[in-house]
Order: C-alpha cells, then sequence, then structure tokens
C-alpha cells in the first residue's frame, strides 16, 4: 500500500468518526472533533496513521509529563507518575476506541478514566476487600 | 500491552523472515545484514538500559569514552523497575555519618553463607570492595537520595541502603535518575532497539552488536567491547523448563515480562560459560493483582493454611523460604495466611490490599472468614483450635508441620482476616560467568574479548538465596566496572 493510499484511507475513517461524532463523543477523537480540531491536528506523524507522540499531546495537555503528573498527583496511583516511567500518552488515551489503563495489565486499581464507559479493572473484575 | 505484544510480534516476524533466508550456520541473520545500514561506532555498547546498564553507559561517559545504549522495549522495562530498592553495603559515607560498622569481611561471609558457599568467592570479594564507594557514587553521581538506616534482622543488619522511591517503587526511582543521568550526559539511548546477535571476528572476540531497529537490522560497531545487561531469563518460558524444570518453572512473575534470556541466547554460540542455570530467587505475590503480601508473611502471627485449610508450613520462616516451599507444598502454588486482630499491624494490611483492590477476606469469627474465603470451614476451625490449644500446652513444635515461633501469638481476637498469596518468580541468577573484570568467560575459563556482563544477565555473584540488596548492588559494582575496563582497553587501543 503507498504511503498515499493509506492517508486517503485514515482520512475517510477519520472524516467517518468526525461525521458520527455529532452525536456523542465516545472517544478521544470524537471528543476532539466535537471541539473543533482537525484531524490532522494530532495527527502530525509522517507516517500519518501512526498515533501521535507524547510531544504532541503535550502541547495541549499539560506541557510536559512532569506537569501531568504534578496534576495529577492526587490520585492513586498516579498515572502520569508511576514506576514504569513515562509511557507514550496514547497507550492508555487510544484515539479511536476505549481508553485502556495501562497498569491494569498486572494490577487491578480501581480507576475512571475520562471517555471510558465504566470502571477500568482490566480483566475479571474481583472479589476484592469491599466483602467484609 | 497491545502495542508492545504488536511490536514484539513484528519483530518475530522479521526475524524469521531473515532466519528463513540466512546462508550458512554461522550467522542466522547474516544475509540481512549485507544490506543493512552503515555500522554504527562507539566504544562501549550496552545492551539493556536497566541498572546494570544505565550505570555502565554513565560511567562510561564519565571515563571519557561514547556508549550507547540498546533497549529493546519503548522504555527501561526489566526487573529494576519492580525492584523496591534497597542495595547492601559496607563501608558507605551513610554508614559512617550514622556511626555504623559494617565490615567488608562480615558482609563477605554473609553474603558465602547465603549462597551455601556456592556464590563465586573472587566475584563477592569483588562485591564487598566496592559496594561502599558505588553507593556513594550513586548518591553523588546520579542523585540517589537513600533513606535513613535501620538495623533489620539478620543478614540485612544495617546494611541495607533503601532509595527514596516516593510514591513508586525504589528501583523505579532509580532508573528514572539514570536516565537523567544519561540525559545529562547526551548518551544516546536506541529505544527499540534489539541486540539479536554478537559480532566476531575471525578470533571470536566480540567487535560489535546486530541488533533489530524499527528499520530492520542494523551493525553497531564496538572499539572497546560490548556490555549484556540483559537481564536474566525470568520471562522465557521455554528456558525456565529446560533449566529450572518442574513446578519452579511455571509460577507468576513479580517482575519483568521481558527478561527473556538474551544473556543466554548471546553469549552461548560465542562458547561462553554458563553457570548457575538452576537458580533463581522467589518471593510472594497476589498474581492477579501484583501485590506483594511480605509484611503478613513476615508477621510473625496467624498460620498459614492451603485450600484444605491444612497447615503446611512452620510460620517462622522468612516469606522467600515460605515462597519457595509453596510450590512443592501445594498443587494450587497458593496458600492464606490467617491473621487475628493480635497482629497490630493487621489494619495496614487491609488497606494496603484495599488500595490495590486486591482481594482479602474478614470476618469476626474463623468460621464466617473460612465461608467468606471459600475454604473448608470444618478445617479451618479444627487447624485453628488446634494451633491454640498447642499453643497453651506449649506444645506448637510438636505440631504437624511444627511451629516454631520463638514468641508465639494465640489466634483468638476477631476481626480474623485471611490473606491469599502465590509463590512468584523473582529473578534468574544463571548466565554466562564473569570474572572480577567483568569478563564474560568461556568454557576454558579464558575471558571472551570484547564481552562483559552485569546484573541480572551474568553469572557466579549469586546461589540459592541473595542477602537482599545485592543485587542491584552487583548491577551497580559490575557495571561500573565493565565500563572502566573497557575504558582502560580504548585507551590503549586495543580490545581487552
Ligand atoms: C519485585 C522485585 C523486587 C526486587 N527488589 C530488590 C531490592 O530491593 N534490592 C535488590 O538488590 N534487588 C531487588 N530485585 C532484583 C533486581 O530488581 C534486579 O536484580 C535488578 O533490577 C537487575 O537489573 P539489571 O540491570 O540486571 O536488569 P533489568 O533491570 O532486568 O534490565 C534489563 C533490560 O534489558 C532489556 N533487554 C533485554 N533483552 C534485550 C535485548 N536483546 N536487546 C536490548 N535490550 C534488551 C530489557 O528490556 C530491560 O530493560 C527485585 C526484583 C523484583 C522482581
Amino acid at each position: 500500500m503507498t504511503k498515499k493510499t493509506l492517508l486517503a484511507i485514515v482520512l475517510l475513517f477519520s472524516g467517518l468518526a468526525l461525521a458520527t461524532s455529532v452525536v456523542a463523543a465516545d472517544n478521544l477523537a470524537d471528543r476532539h472533533a466535537q471541539d473543533g480540531l482537525e484531524c490532522t491536528h494530532c495527527h502530525v506523524e509522517k507516517v500519518r496513521s501512526k498515533a501521535p507522540k507524547m510531544d504532541t499531546c503535550l502541547k495541549c495537555h499539560g506541557g510536559s509529563y512532569e506537569q501531568l503528573g504534578r496534576a495529577s498527583a492526587e490520585k492513586k496511583p498516579n498515572p502520569h507518575y508511576t514506576h514504569v516511567g513515562d509511557k507514550e500518552c496514547t497507550v492508555c488515551h487510544k484515539g479511536h476506541k476505549e481508553p485502556e489503563f495501562f497498569c491494569n495489565d498486572c494490577h487491578k486499581f480501581r480507576v475512571q478514566m475520562p471517555l471510558a464507559k465504566g470502571t477500568t479493572q482490566g480483566g475479571q473484575p474481583l472479589l476484592t476487600g469491599a466483602n467484609p | 500491552m497491545g502495542q508492545q505484544i504488536t511490536r514484539r510480534g513484528m519483530m518475530k516476524t522479521c526475524l524469521t523472515a531473515v532466519a528463513a533466508g540466512a546462508v550458512g550456520p554461522v550467522s542466522t541473520t547474516a544475509q540481512a545484514a549485507a544490506t543493512a545500514p552503515a555500522a554504527n561506532d562507539y566504544d562501549a555498547i550496552i545492551l539493556g538500559a536497566g541498572t546494570a546498564g544505565l550505570v555502565a553507559a554513565v560511567e562510561a561517559y564519565d571515563q571519557g569514552i561514547k556508549p550507547v545504549v540498546l533497549e529493546k522495549m519503548d522504555l527501561p522495562a526489566g526487573n529494576s523497575i519492580y525492584a523496591m530498592g534497597g542495595v547492601a553495603a559496607c563501608g558507605t559515607r551513610i554508614q559512617k555519618q550514622e556511626g555504623v560498622a559494617e565490615s567488608k569481611d562480615d558482609l563477605f561471609a554473609d553474603m558465602m553463607k547465603v549462597s551455601t558457599d556456592k556464590a563465586d568467592p573472587a566475584l563477592t570479594r569483588t562485591y564487598v570492595e566496592h559496594i561502599g564507594q558505588d553507593v556513594d557514587w550513586l548518591q553523588d553521581t546520579i542523585g540517589v537520595k537513600f533513606r535513613t538506616l535501620s538495623r533489620l534482622p539478620y543478614p540485612l543488619l544495617s546494611r541495607l541502603h533503601w532509595v527514596e522511591g516516593g510514591s513508586i517503587t525504589g528501583g523505579g526511582m532509580l532508573i528514572r535518575l539514570l536516565l537523567a543521568a544519561c540525559k545529562k550526559r547526551n548518551i544516546p539511548i536506541l529505544y527499540h532497539t534489539k541486540a539479536v546477535e554478537l559480532i566476531t571476528n575471525k578470533r571470536l572476540a566480540v567487535t560489535g552488536v546486530r541488533a533489530l531497529t524499527e528499520d530492520g537490522l542494523a551493525d553497531f560497531k564496538a572499539r572497546g567491547g560490548v556490555v549484556i545487561t540483559t537481564g536474566g531469563f525470568s520471562a522465557n518460558r521455554e528456558m525456565l523448563c529446560g533449566y529450572l524444570g518442574g513446578v519452579m518453572s511455571r509460577l507468576p512473575l513479580r517482575g519483568s515480562s521481558y527478561v527473556t534470556g538474551e544473556n543466554i541466547t548471546l553469549t552461548k554460540p560465542l562458547f561462553a560459560k554458563l553457570v548457575h542455570m538452576d537458580q533463581f530467587h522467589c518471593g510472594p505475590i497476589v498474581s492477579a493483582t501484583h501485590l506483594n503480601p511480605e509484611e503478613a508473611l513476615n508477621s510473625g502471627y496467624g498460620i498459614i493454611v492451603d485450600l484444605r485449610g491444612r497447615r503446611i508450613i512452620d510460620e517462622v520462616n522468612t516469606y522467600v523460604a515460605k515462597a519457595r516451599a509453596l510450590p512443592h507444598l501445594t498443587p494450587e502454588n497458593k496458600a492464606y495466611q490467617l491473621v487475628d486482630s493480635n497482629w497490630p499491624a493487621v489494619k495496614k494490611m487491609a488497606d494496603k490490599c484495599t488500595d490495590m483492590n486486591s482481594p482479602f477476606f474478614q470476618d469476626d469469627t474463623v468460621e464466617g472468614l473460612a465461608r467468606k474465603a471459600g475454604l473448608p470451614v470444618e478445617a479451618v476451625v479444627t487447624t485453628v483450635n488446634s494451633y491454640n490449644e498447642a499453643l497453651r500446652n506449649n506444645k506448637l513444635e510438636d505440631l504437624n508441620p511444627p511451629c516454631t515461633f520463638k514468641d508465639p501469638h494465640a489466634m483468638d481476637k476477631g476481626p480474623f482476616y485471611a490473606f491469599p498469596f502465590e509463590s512468584g518468580m523473582t529473578a534468574t541468577f544463571g548466565g554466562p560467568k564473569i570474572n572480577i573484570k567483568a569478563q564474560v568467560v568461556n568454557l576454558e575459563d579464558e575471558p571472551i574479548k570484547g564481552l562483559y556482563a552485569a546484573g541480572n544477565a551474568a553469572g557466579g555473584l549469586f546461589f540459592g538465596d541473595y542477602l537482599g540488596g545485592t543485587q542491584l548492588g552487583g548491577a551497580t559494582v559490575f557495571g561500573r566496572i565493565a565500563a572502566c575496563h573497557i575504558a582502560q582497553a580504548c585507551k590503549k587501543g586495543k580490545k581487552a
């Protein structure tokens, strides 16, 4: 597939997303579109279909990873300051689908991510300390 | 994580394709290498951005040579980021400031003792000679903040220097600081770059590394040497089955999923001497949530029962010994630490579980507790009653298994708690044997020229158990030694 075709496909799909987004912000791309952002606002990579890199996100969100970490410092765990280091934003914040909480690949934290349908626990819900 | 799996899958596909087209038995990647981009020249090529690798990179730079770190993942992803962050040392500035005397000879003796005298004495001696100044170096050069020392049970004593991690693991903080030190020095760390083969000359001296990058295979040339700091093989199931075998090869992981035995695959073709291959460390874990229930197991309170509600081990054992025994004692590799409210820290433990959304059970009665935990009620009640009765009659040692707590506590104060746990794999100790210069040796005990290893990738320093804090310590000591030796070789203008 040539880069041009790929770009065309990406733009077509993003266009569809844009068209449907008027109904409800189901994901990040919809939300961005509702806020009046063009696809190319985030899709600045050479290969347009690639997920945007952290620097692109930080331009509008937080300014720097450290800043983000400070902003979410009261959360437990702080999703932007963890022992695994500064992950790319799109690892958790997916553009065109539901967010995924990376930490819950191993853990089962109860967190509410923006645009998540429910509490993202990852895997099966657990019988927990809530049972005493 | 989805992205990484895709990437790994992609790498595998690439490799298979390359291997299929390869010519001759020597190099699986020979054909692709012919078309690989021009070699990248460095003095030291360091494989893996864990503690050992990043320490080696900083030291190499500070010695005036040009290092590069190749890291296969998107960030440092080895065991270091999971480590609690204890570093065992003697003769540090902190110890002097706090008026604590820990001697080199005592630390040497205790490290040998926990290895049942099977650790390499020369490597152990090198450790105790270097670790004091290396902890000072972590403070001064890397900016590590250590907590105030506290006196711990033998063999930790006043040796353990805890990296202050704040809200993250001490190991995670150590890696953050090491990365910052590399950034300050402009040391290149090439992510998504996986070493797949060592390049040698006709004398089998290591001259470089072939790596899979996002743009395909690329060759890196090492003027002074290559340091293998890729960690052990705790996440390589095939190797675990081959070298450990049995139930211990199927434990859930307490650390990284990406330490997959490249210390073996890269060095074996060069006839490296692989030692201590069946040796490893394990500890307790709740695999579903990665909670470490260590405090409950080390509390000195309560009893441990299996899924049939029977006691299975002398509770006096350390949490490591308990974890090591569990897979042999229960087919499920699962047990419950039952404690009552006599344990002053029980609420704190319960809060930790709640915070991590990790399962535990609580009830005012033993019956109720067993029911909630899904354990056979009658068996659990009988076990607890027998324990309490034996305690009253001073007969705990007659139980089967005996309980030899010096200061045992009755289990009679509700609410009662059940904390589940499993045994989990921490790290493997086996790898290519290094000498005191961190050079990898061959089967004839001669150094393989240009090849070094440090951290969990290197074999020889650990056997059986390890004295807490000596793994991060060993990664630091031998990471620095490897870098210094390569720098010397570069300055002499020859490969060591
Ligand atoms: C839960 C837990 C707690 C621990 N607590 C302590 C403690 O308190 N004190 C202590 O001393 N020890 C502790 N340890 C052990 C300690 O974490 C390890 O011994 C240490 O981190 C090993 O560091 P390393 O540099 O050898 O390797 P690692 O940190 O494992 O790093 C290896 C790196 O190499 C990369 N890599 C692998 N293959 C390749 C390749 N082919 N090409 C490029 N890169 C590659 C990996 O992605 C990884 O980033 C603990 C371990 C665990 C799991």
